[in-house]
């Protein structure tokens, strides 16, 4: 018997598109869209640029601390060249046969009254992909937005300054992990790859949904034939979950394999920690997916379509798609972090990797584990031997 | 033969429906027993309650001389059930499936290959036996389905309309199939809306109306509860209308038409086609042809409850 549900398991195709292919795909198209973004925020080259100030005023005098303030510490983004006072003197600085190559500048910005100008070098600009001009743009608009703000605010609302301030800051990142936690330097764009993965492993709910209506007589004609027959339901249940298991973790090991090897994502090497995660992770997702189809009438689709939408959610608000979720809920609804399965095995693979301390990965597994031997034993009590009011 | 079913007073409800009204029935070890109904006339719940599947609000159920309970072990090993629509695995070849289904009443692996031969012989589906059932035909997937209930070789086998929307051919071999298990020593509790294969297969039957039996019996027996005995159908030309009132005036025939040149009496009593032929040739009628037939039992239901039992053929 064990051997056919494990044939059934391996069989279904449903269950490879939803588990492997989709996540896949999704990796990939990570990949593919924040590699040249994040390769360029290592490899960057200090861009060196000047100021010229029209006007005396608290833009430009902001603008230069700004500016010298990136220009600081041992990987600077700017190189600021401070003794250049005038449109002409920049201008005579940009790359050609008559300057010298340490007297250069890449660029340099215009400061009118209200405004921030970019101007590039040609030869910088021809010489470089579009990052560069990105950076500086960004710099410029991020600055000028918040400028414009307590400015507004001194005139407005002068005692709104210091929260206001407190609040841009906290906008610039959200995430505030604890850098003496993690063992290695933290990339947000890991993240994605690895509520991917989690995504991927939240997907067997549906593994979970065949389980009952594979075994609840008012659900489906082979479940029918399964409560007429001898066999107790105790050790068809058991069979079907073990059997489940070993596709469901041997696909999330494979996307583990393909995020490490093939798509370069930081990734523990611990193999007895994996395995642990894989593996009560994916007996949550079907003991999780038992106990969505226990809430639920009809058929295996009826109850699978139902679902949807909520595992979605789900898989959301953990971080899939937008990284900075989970800290947005923790700043405004901390309890929707602590409830929802997708974060809690999101961070448990997160600490997996960075965090030096792996007691927070050990207590997430453990609270899966218990919730996820809480669902199944509520499914089993629901997939008991029983006469249905119909069928 | 004994008594191996034993259905008392068994009241089903859904809500204001009534589904089952004071069902009774007694099936006796060995025979095949018939449920012949409309569709909605309570067949497959009176099945699903005998088989402790559904909740039923009165009554009792007892199967070989137990009650049967949903817990009932020893019982359910001793029955096969084959439901209405597929109950198959698509992810399992037709080997596969009714040896898993075989699984869940022997254990032994050398027994069960044996059995799962026999039953994938019995139906007749050895050169498909390595195709999922999406590839099967609906007259193959349907053996399947039976062979999935019967591998394991019950003594009670329960077939809930098996052949709907099967070809004649598949029809003919899964009834052969039905009547050599039936032979082979198991009881059958076969529900149709098919009048023909009851009477084909079946040694007693009870013809079900709206959740109550309204006849029950072997089939002449039943065939015997309504005064129409003979349909005697001549093919005549030209035949005068005072002809066909004489024959009303008689006192066992129940109806009398003409249409088109085809004559049709229905009569209580025996040796009507000897009247009718008698007073055709009297009045100086040449008959074409001539033939009587014993009533049906779509006959029987339609006499009983003023309605006909099924709409298609």
């Amino acid at each position: 018997m064990f051997s056919k549900s494990l044939l059934k398991a391996v069989r279904n195709k449903q269950f490879y598109f939803w588990s492997f292919l989709f996540p896949f795909a999704l990796m990939c198209l990570f990949r593919v869209a924040f590699a040249g973004l994040y390769d360029q925020e290592i490899c960057i080259d200090p861009i060196k640029v000047a100021v010229v100030v029209d006007d005396e005023g608290m833009l430009g005098d902001y603008f230069i601390e700004t500016v010298e303030a990136l220009s600081e510490g041992d990987e600077p983004l700017l190189i600021y060249v401070d003794d250049v006072k005038t449109i002409e003197e920049a201008e005579a600085l940009f790359a050609d046969e008559t300057t010298v190559d340490d007297q250069v500048i890449n660029a340099y910005f215009h400061v009118t009254e209200d405004d921030i100008e970019i101007v590039v070098d040609k030869a910088f600009y021809a010489g470089r992909d579009e990052a560069h001009i990105v950076v500086l743009r960004q710099l410029t608009d991020t600055f000028l937005n918040q400028y414009h703000l307590i400015y507004e605010a001194a005139f407005t609302n002068p005692e709104m300054i210091p929260s206001l301030v407190e609040e841009l800051s906290s906008d610039i990142e959200y995430t505030a992990y604890e850098s003496n936690v993690y063992k290695n330097d933290i990339d947000t764009y890991d993240w994605y790859f690895y509520t991917t993965i989690v995504m991927g492993m939240m997907f067997n709910f549906q593994v979970g949904i065949e389980l009952v209506t594979s075994v609840r007589a008012d659900a489906s004609e082979v479940a029918k034939r399964i409560n007429i027959s001898p066999k107790r339901k105790i050790s068809i249940v058991a069979s079907e979950v073990i059997a489940n298991l070993i596709p469901c973790s041997a696909i999330t090991a494979i996307l583990f394999l393909i995020a490490k090897y093939v798509m370069g994502i930081p990734m523990t090497s611990e193999v007895g920690n994996i395995a642990l995660f894989i593996v009560i992770g994916n007996f949550f997702t079907i003991a999780f997916g038992s106990f969505i189809a226990m809430l639920q009438k009809g058929s295996t689709k009826d109850r699978s379509n139902k679902s949807w939408g909520f595992i979605m959610l789900l898989v959301f608000l953990s971080g899939e798609m937008y990284n900075q979720m989970p800290a947005i809920l923790e700043k405004n609804a901390p309890i929707l972090n602590d409830i929802n399965p997708a974060t809690i095995m999101n961070f448990a693979l997160f600490d997996l990797t960075y965090a030096k301390d792996l007691s927070d990965f050990y207590v997430a597994m453990a609270k899966i584990l218990v919730a996820a031997i809480v669902f199944m034993v509520l499914s089993a009590v629901y997939m008991r031997r029983n006469s249905y009011a119909s069928l | 033969m004994s008594e191996i079913i034993k259905v008392e007073n068994l009241v089903k409800r859904y809500k204001e429906l009534i589904a089952l009204d004071h069902l009774n029935l007694n099936i006796m070890e060995g025979e095949v027993f018939g449920l012949l109904g409309p569709n909605g006339s309570g067949k497959s719940t009176a099945i699903n309650c005998m088989l402790s599947l559904l909740q039923y609000d009165g009554g009792e159920v007892t199967i070989m001389g137990k009650k049967m309970t949903p817990a009932s072990y020893d019982i359910k090993s001793k029955i096969g059930v084959v439901p209405q629509d597929m109950a198959v695995y698509e992810e399992l070849t037709v080997r596969e499936n009714i040896d898993f289904f075989c699984g869940l009443y022997i254990k032994d692996k050398a027994t069960r290959k044996q059995y799962v031969d026999e039953a994938i012989e019995f139906v007749g589906i050895k050169e498909f036996e390595n195709f999922r059932p999406k590839k099967l035909s609906g007259g193959l997937k349907r053996r399947l389905n039976i062979a999935c209930g019967i591998a394991h070789k019950p003594k009670i086998i329960f077939f809930d309309e098996p052949t709907v929307a099967v070809d004649p051919q598949s029809r003919n071999k899964i009834l052969e199939g039905i009547l050599e298990l039936n032979k082979n020593g198991a009881t059958i509790i076969y529900t149709s809306h098919y009048m023909e294969e009851i009477e084909q297969l079946c040694t007693r039957l009870s013809i079900l109306d709206k959740g109550q039996v309204i006849a029950s019996g072997t089939i002449p027996e039943i065939k015997r509860m309504i005064k129409k005995n003979e349909i005697v159908t001549a093919e005549v030309i030209g035949l005068d209308p005072k002809v066909v009132d004489t024959l009303k005036m008689d006192n066992d025939v129940l109806t009398a038409n003409y249409q088109g040149k085809t004559l049709k009496v229905e009569a209580a009593g025996k040796s009507n086609i000897v009247k009718v032929m008698s007073l055709l040739e009297k009045e100086g009628y040449e008959v074409q042809q001539i033939y009587s037939v014993q009533p049906s039992l779509n006959d029987v239901f339609l006499e009983l409850t003023g309605k006909q039992l099924r709409d298609e053929g």
